[in-house]
């Protein structure tokens, strides 16, 4: 297939699966206009390699790896698109906007990005641990061992923060 | 599941729905990719037509050698009014011309013309691809040559080097887009790209001080560090650069408009203005206003306007 017979398929394809991609994305990244910038990175990337994916029914863990990789790019490279300003934010700017934190939120923030990822992936995408492993380039036997080992953490951080709260 | 397990799913949910995605989105990620598929044929004719180009004139170069010693291939740049940018093959003839670094896989030299060194005449500033003699590792070349044969030159990962507490910057490669006063006169500078996104192209402004070539950096302010300007836009941004004048003196002024939500009607605009110390940018002033596509602040946001230099989106 070549790349102008990708582009309707893109439309069919990759188009229900934007909104799973910024929910990938603005989980790593917890902005919105740099997680709306990374799909549409990754849907233009997406795009072009389509025409080489094989495996139709594996399209959303294909599409969503592709995702973390911007993600990942994104938060190397400063300056990438947008300037920032903060003294000058509205206050109703959507980073604003949180709930009072939570233990919770607060033990998931303290997780490193790698570690966060395969939790999002498997608890809140309902991601198997083969899929997760496509997800993040690693073996499914590798995923499941970062899903439980992110679980581990995550369990440490929140006795900590229930000894702090005891203090 | 366990209770852990549940709670957690909540959380990302509660996570997710906090940061809504604007409600288009969908159909502005399809559109960029419809743009897009035509921009990526034009990219490709522009990189093949500058591929043959090179070809022939490394034949020309390859056939002349055998008679004859090679010297410095100089443009015929004198009395070109203007800062003027171009493709064409003016490789120095120890560039050893080899598959392009990735990962852009581009590496065609452009050029612009301007007064870079304040030395009369009109210099030529290139930026090329420079492969080392194995063939092996490359580098982007940046150089200013007079019409003297005056040369001036940095490699490109030198100039966005760790520097001053500021960390490394990371180019894919290197396209002069053309040169004007953004430092008013008489110097150019040069604005070349060194990134390119779905719709966003990143650049950076180099000219010659003090005998060297050296890259524009804000010196202070929440960008402090900043050497690489975005322009063009995105799905929820546009980014733009002009040159402008505060209190007699030249400034640089940085642009954005992006979406303000929930109406996605309005945009918040932001501009900040530099003042430039040598190559430095020092902060003057942050201005913001909510405004609508209506407003002629919106689409100079968009565009670098310098000069003659005018790069719409």
């Amino acid at each position: 297939m070549g790349a102008d017979e990708a582009l309707p398929a893109f439309d069919e394809i990759i188009g229900p699966l934007i909104s799973r991609g910024y929910a990938l994305a603005v989980t790593m990244l917890n902005d919105r206009t740099t997680a709306e910038d990374a799909v549409q990175e990754a849907s233009i990337k997406a795009w072009r390699k389509l025409p080489g994916l094989r495996d139709r029914s594996a399209i959303e863990p294909w599409f969503l790896s592709i995702v973390a990789n911007q993600c990942r790019s994104v938060r190397r490279a400063r300056w990438w698109s947008v300037l920032k300003l903060p003294d000058l934010r509205h206050p109703s700017a959507p980073q604003d906007q949180r709930v009072d934190p939570i233990d919770l939120d607060r033990a998931l923030d303290r997780l490193t990005p790698g570690d966060r990822l395969p939790l999002f992936l498997h608890f809140y995408m309902d991601m198997t641990f083969d899929q997760v492993g496509v997800v993040m380039g690693i073996s499914m036997t590798a995923a499941r061992s970062r899903v439980y080992r992110a679980l581990d953490l995550l369990r440490s951080e929140l006795h900590s923060e229930e000894a702090l709260d005891h203090v | 599941m366990s209770r852990l397990e549940n709670e957690l799913r909540r959380e990302f949910e509660r996570r997710v729905a906090s940061i809504p995605a604007r409600p288009d989105l969908r159909a502005q990620v399809s559109d960029t990719v419809a743009r897009h598929r035509s921009g990526v044929r034009v990219w490709q004719v522009t990189a093949a037509t500058a591929g043959l180009l090179l070809l022939g004139t490394i034949t020309f170069f390859g056939l002349v050698s055998r008679n004859s010693q090679v010297t410095p291939f100089v443009r015929p740049w004198a009395g070109v009014p203007s800062a003027v940018p171009s493709m064409s093959p003016t490789s120095a003839p120890s560039a050893t011309p080899s598959p392009c670094p990735p990962p852009a896989n581009y590496c065609a030299t452009t050029t612009a013309i301007g007064n870079f060194d304040d030395s009369g005449p009109s210099e030529v500033f290139s930026a090329s691809a420079i492969h080392d003699e194995s063939g092996g590792s490359a580098y982007w070349l940046l150089q200013v040559t007079a019409p003297n044969g005056h040369i001036v030159s940095a490699r490109l990962d030198s100039l966005l080097a760790a520097h001053d507490g500021c960390p490394t910057e990371v180019p894919d490669y290197a396209m002069v887009k053309g040169a004007a006063k953004f430092a008013g006169p008489p110097h150019d500078l040069a604005l070349v790209d060194i990134r390119r996104g779905a719709s966003t192209e990143s650049g950076i402004l180099v000219g010659i001080q003090n005998g060297n070539l050296q890259v524009a950096m804000v010196t202070n302010g929440a960008n402090r560090c900043q050497r690489i300007f975005p322009r063009s836009g995105s799905v929820t941004h546009g980014n733009g650069l002009a040159c402008g004048t505060v209190r007699s003196g030249p400034v640089l002024l940085v642009r954005q408009v992006e979406d303000h939500p929930p109406d996605y009607a309005h945009y918040d605009w932001y501009q900040a203005t530099y003042e430039w110390q040598g190559l430095q940018l020092s902060l003057l002033s942050l201005d913001h206003a909510v405004i609508t596509q209506n407003d002629s602040r919106f689409q100079p946001s968009y565009s670098v306007t310098c000069g003659s230099l005018r790069i719409p989106t």
